[in-house]
């Protein structure tokens, strides 16, 4: 939900008399949404304390143009354009015994993107997919503006004033000038976090707002065939089965979304089982190298189990069928 | 009365001599000729775009002066070489920047001298039809050996002897004479991203490969992208606050820097003067696609797309993009103006080439689905598998026409590349990288 805006409020010829009935200062202008996306249904409503509109003679017009007329027609609806396609709406408004008042706003739609990424979510390299999040893991956001002056050049994502929140409350330190990314650490618990954020043009102006909630995954493990010469064989997965013809074969299982990076580092411990029996810790922690004698036929079912000792509860377990032929 | 006999002897004698040689002929090139001919023809044999069999003549067994005049049905679908591929593009017909021995001659001869295979012509030519063929230049998955071979799977001969084990991705520039290799290192976390430039034999040796040489780049680049005409590439360097985009060119100069962004996981793409990013994909996770200005700001192409995957037109026009999922790949087209146009097809876009003037897209289409995975990410953790047929799109119409269902093969395409003339559609087995050729061209005018 990307949004943006910019309104200006500007005076128009609002008449001059002594004594009149109604100012401009007596009506003003509310607009839902708040701040209006490209493209999307906007709904303007007078609003007034001293003014009786359901008698005044209003009359709406876009761009120029009439658009609507009556008595006591106080809200107006009408579709903003693209980004950075400004839309002017004129308002007058004479009271009943009063002078016309007149009001005029442009919207210039702006809109803000949040992107996220696991910033410690491991995947394979090469691996041309999303990193995702599991518990605790530490997700970066970032603000990706699209505002347009009415000169039609972009703003500069450097040159907005960012304000992130985290389940509606401002993060003061992750916010300013340029800061276009917010750092945050998911809980333990499978709850969704909502990070929101407003982005405004330096100097004022174009503004947008946008908000994302972020849920966790779960981490799996993925078997690959490696080798000297091939290295892990990332492209085909044996997750349900292999069967193997020669006397040597390394497995490579490949932990996706553990958290940290590094598959390898020291928080996370690699268990292995062949046939329900302990296995020795490999020289490479992930990679088991087997070989077997010619008469060896059936299968061999290996066991893993990963346990990360910076998470909480965050075990991994995975099983392969080797057949063996 | 006697005459009358005769000529009616010598009529039945025409007529049945014109059943035996025609009629009989024409019978055995049908569907009874076939089969015998398959055997001798490994590819060749029933396929919905080949409708017509092609009588030709069979290339002779080089070194051989006989010519066996046998009728073959063509098969479009060929497997070009059964060595794994990490990379490959297409030379122009009658390219031989490799060769040993400058030579115009239409025969080509490979001299083998015990280590090693060298070529004195590299450019192809059929030797009974006369016209040259577009060349495939491949680079071997584990060894980094660089091999040319026709589109037809003639002819493969070894030009570089430069050994890089564990090579996983080829990217090659300068009309096929520099090469960027990525490997991981023995450590299975590092990649290493070497550019590199053919460097051939001296002129008058023979026995020698062409050599590779050049310079490492930065580690752990994540994604990287040549440009069309092959003369620069783009990639990222990680920063302390995100990623950079660099341009250099393909001989290692004009380095320069695209943008910067605090967002990393992006996937570039380059077309002509285009550069797109691409936010990484996950079934059913929104995605978001940027065209990068010249100032280096992201103009929003598309966002907010479940699973999204994108590949932009040449021109830059039109953004053939998949929304995916659980159980789900959907295909669209935008259009300038923002408009999309759901697919009959659905595939993701990766698995699709444009050609040149983006008006055509062909694409490798799964036949069907396993409905328990959520993609892409199944198909990049290499989970399952596709069977592909492939379609051709009319970019703007959005028709879709089925070409071929590669005869139920085994074949998970991906890597399309087509050849200047848009003849040739050249792809990789992501089942094993092998390489694999399609013919295009009318029927009328497919040879072998």
């Amino acid at each position: 939900m990307a949004m943006f805006f910019l309104t200006t409020i500007t005076f128009a010829h609002a008449q001059t008399q002594s004594n009149p009935v109604g100012s401009l200062n007596d009506l003003s202008v509310g607009l839902s949404p708040e701040i209006p996306q490209a493209n999307q249904e906007v709904t303007l409503k007078l609003k007034t304390y001293l003014l009786n509109l359901s008698s005044a003679d209003i009359n709406w017009s876009i761009d120029g143009k009439s658009a609507q007329h009556g008595i006591g027609i106080d809200s107006f609806v009408f579709t903003t354009k693209g980004v950075g396609m400004p839309t002017t709406i004129d308002v007058s408004v004479l009271p009943v015994g009063g002078y016309v008042i007149k009001k005029s706003l442009t919207i210039t739609p702006s809109s803000m993107d949040i992107l996220w990424e696991a910033t410690d979510s491991a995947v394979p390299p090469f691996y041309k997919g999303k990193a995702l999040p599991t518990t605790e893991a530490t997700i970066k956001y970032v603000a990706i503006p699209n505002m347009k002056t009415s000169s039609g050049t972009f703003v500069n994502p450097k040159d907005v004033m960012y304000n992130w929140s985290n389940n509606y409350e401002l993060d003061s330190k992750s916010s300013g000038y340029g800061k276009d990314a917010y750092v945050f650490k998911m809980p333990f618990t499978d709850q969704k976090e909502t990070v929101s954020v407003v982005g405004q043009m330096r100097g004022g102006g174009l503004s947008a707002q946008n908000e994302i909630q972020t849920s966790i995954y779960n981490p799996l493990v993925v078997w690959y065939l490696s080798s000297p010469l091939y290295g892990p064989q990332f492209d085909k997965a044996i997750n349900s089965g292999y069967t193997v013809t020669s006397n040597d074969i390394s497995v490579f299982a490949q932990p996706f979304f553990v958290s940290p990076k590094n598959i390898l580092a020291k928080n996370l411990s690699y268990s292995w089982e062949l046939n329900s029996q302990t296995l020795d810790a490999q020289t490479v922690p992930n990679v088991l190298i087997l070989h077997r004698n010619d008469d060896n036929k059936g299968d061999a079912v290996v066991d893993l189990t990963i346990n990360n000792s910076d998470k909480y509860l965050q075990e991994l377990t995975s099983s392969l069928v080797l057949h063996l032929q | 009365m006697k005459k009358f006999i005769w000529i009616i002897v010598i009529v039945l004698i025409v007529v049945g001599f014109y059943w035996f040689f025609f009629a009989m002929n024409s019978s055995q090139n049908g569907n009874g000729g076939v089969s015998s001919l398959k055997s001798l023809f490994p590819f060749g044999g029933a396929n919905n775009n080949s409708t017509g069999t092609i009588a030709n003549t069979q290339a002779p067994v080089q070194g051989s002066n006989e010519q066996t005049q046998i009728t073959a049905s063509y098969d479009p679908l060929i497997q070009i070489s059964t060595r794994a591929s990490v990379g490959a593009t297409i030379l122009l017909p009658g390219y031989a920047s490799l060769q040993v021995t400058a030579s115009t001659s239409s025969s080509t001869s490979t001299k083998n001298t015990g280590t090693s295979t060298s070529v004195v012509q590299s450019n192809t030519t059929n030797p009974f039809l006369g016209d040259t063929l577009p060349i495939v230049r491949f680079a071997e998955h584990g060894t980094g050996y660089i091999y040319d071979v026709d589109v037809r799977g003639k002819n493969e001969t070894k030009k570089t002897g430069t050994t890089i084990v564990r090579v996983a991705e080829a990217y090659f520039g300068d009309a096929g004479n520099s090469v960027i290799f990525r490997y991981l290192k023995n450590d299975n976390a590092t990649i290493e991203t070497y550019l590199g430039h053919i460097v051939p034999p001296a002129l008058g040796t023979t026995g020698q490969f062409a050599t590779i040489k050049g310079d490492f780049l930065p580690e752990n680049i994540p994604s990287i992208v040549m440009s069309p005409d092959q003369t620069s590439f783009a990639y990222l360097f990680a920063t302390n606050s995100g990623v950079s985009g660099i341009s250099m060119s393909t001989n290692g100069l004009n380095k320069k820097q695209l943008f910067s962004s605090s967002f990393d996981e992006w996937t570039l793409d380059l077309k002509q003067s285009v550069l797109t990013a691409t936010t990484k994909p996950a079934g059913d996770i929104p995605g978001y696609a940027y065209s990068v200005l010249s100032s280096g700001i992201f103009q929003k192409i598309i966002g907010g797309i479940n699973g999204l995957t994108t590949n932009i037109s040449p021109d830059g026009r039109l953004l053939l993009y998949a929304t995916s999922g659980k159980n789900n790949i959907g295909l669209f087209l935008q259009h300038q103006n923002g408009d999309s146009t759901k697919l009959s097809i659905a595939t993701l876009p990766e698995k699709c080439v444009w050609n040149k003037s983006s008006t055509t897209i062909y694409c490798a289409v799964p036949i069907s689905l396993d409905t328990s995975l959520t993609y892409p990410d199944a198909w990049y953790q290499g989970l399952t598998s596709f069977y592909d047929g492939i379609w051709k799109i009319d970019a703007n119409s959005g028709a879709t026409t089925q070409l071929t269902d590669l005869n139920s093969k085994a074949i998970d395409i991906e890597n399309l590349i087509l050849d200047q003339s848009g003849n040739f559609l050249i792809f990789e087995n992501k089942n094993d990288g092998t390489l694999w050729s399609y013919d295009l061209r009318p029927v009328s005018a497919q040879k072998i």
